[in-house]
């Protein structure tokens, strides 16, 4: 819920040129498809050519999960996003800290790795978290190449992070 | 009522808004201008909820308690201390992903 509600407050500046949109969700994430179809809709009264789609992966780790049977779900995961990645060979990804957004950008970089495609990946840090890093930002802050935070003390914390105020 | 879609018309409403130290409780009462007393229950809540508000009562924009001296916040209470909350700013994030990107 909150990580949806904060990325769709990110998009709601972007311009037309950022366009097809794909969205990875959980597949047992039951609320963020109405707010995103809800949103995307209000878009296209503005930007009548918009598209988007939605994609559904497994769950990579549930909230509290341990360590150990985290890596398991999300290698799982990635059996689904490695080839979801491979197909839409995204420019930019853009995420902002489910657990979903691991797989997705593990395999972005095998893929860069591999030479497919080269994905810039783009990671926010949501505006709860003011003086620790999410697991996925504490991850993520060293395989993306924009790390986003909100709050002064992470950007202390973390000096290869950006730093633009408050966002959402 | 123990779960509605959205607080919205509630939180238009109110004078005065209650809360635990969830995310979007906070935000949500904030950006709708509403004055806010965040309880932080010790027992339950994890660390990184409790970084959020502490940092927005740091910063003026709520008033916080535990559950035991609430009675006590709201009786001494200057509401009119709190600061008002200023919106967050996507329009930075999309100018600085489209010079990321090449868009300028």
């Amino acid at each position: 819920g909150g990580h949806t509600t904060e990325i769709l407050r990110l998009l709601s500046c972007l311009s037309e040129s950022y366009s097809p949109r794909h969205y990875v969700l959980a597949d047992s994430d039951k609320m963020s498809e109405a707010k995103i179809r809800s949103f995307e809709q209000k878009r296209a009264e503005t930007f009548p050519n918009s598209q988007f789609t939605l994609h559904r992966i497994p769950r990579s780790r549930e909230v509290r999960q341990s360590w150990i049977s985290s890596v398991v779900t999300t290698l799982y995961s990635m059996l689904y996003s490695l080839p979801l990645t491979n197909q839409l060979k995204p420019d930019l990804i853009l995420c902002n800290g489910p657990g979903t957004c691991v797989p997705v950008c593990i395999s972005a970089l095998l893929l860069g790795l591999l030479g497919i495609k080269r994905s810039i990946i783009v990671y926010v840090e949501s505006i709860c978290r003011v003086e620790t890093l999410s697991l996925s930002g504490k991850i993520l802050y060293y395989f993306s190449d924009y790390f986003i935070v909100q709050w002064p003390d992470l950007k202390e914390k973390y000096p290869k992070s950006v730093y633009l105020g408050r966002i959402v | 009522f123990r779960f509605k879609d959205s607080l919205a018309e509630d939180l238009r409403s109110a004078d005065l808004v209650i809360s635990h130290a969830g995310a979007g409780s906070c935000l949500e009462t904030l950006e709708k201008g509403k004055p806010l007393i965040v309880v932080i229950n010790d027992k339950l809540m994890n660390n990184h909820q409790l970084e959020l508000a502490k940092q927005l009562q740091r910063d003026g924009y709520v008033l916080c308690c535990n559950c035991s001296t609430l009675v006590e916040t709201l009786q001494m209470m200057d509401l009119s201390t709190l600061k008002p909350f200023p919106p967050g700013q996507p329009e930075k994030f999309a100018l600085f992903l489209d010079k990321v990107v090449g868009f300028q």
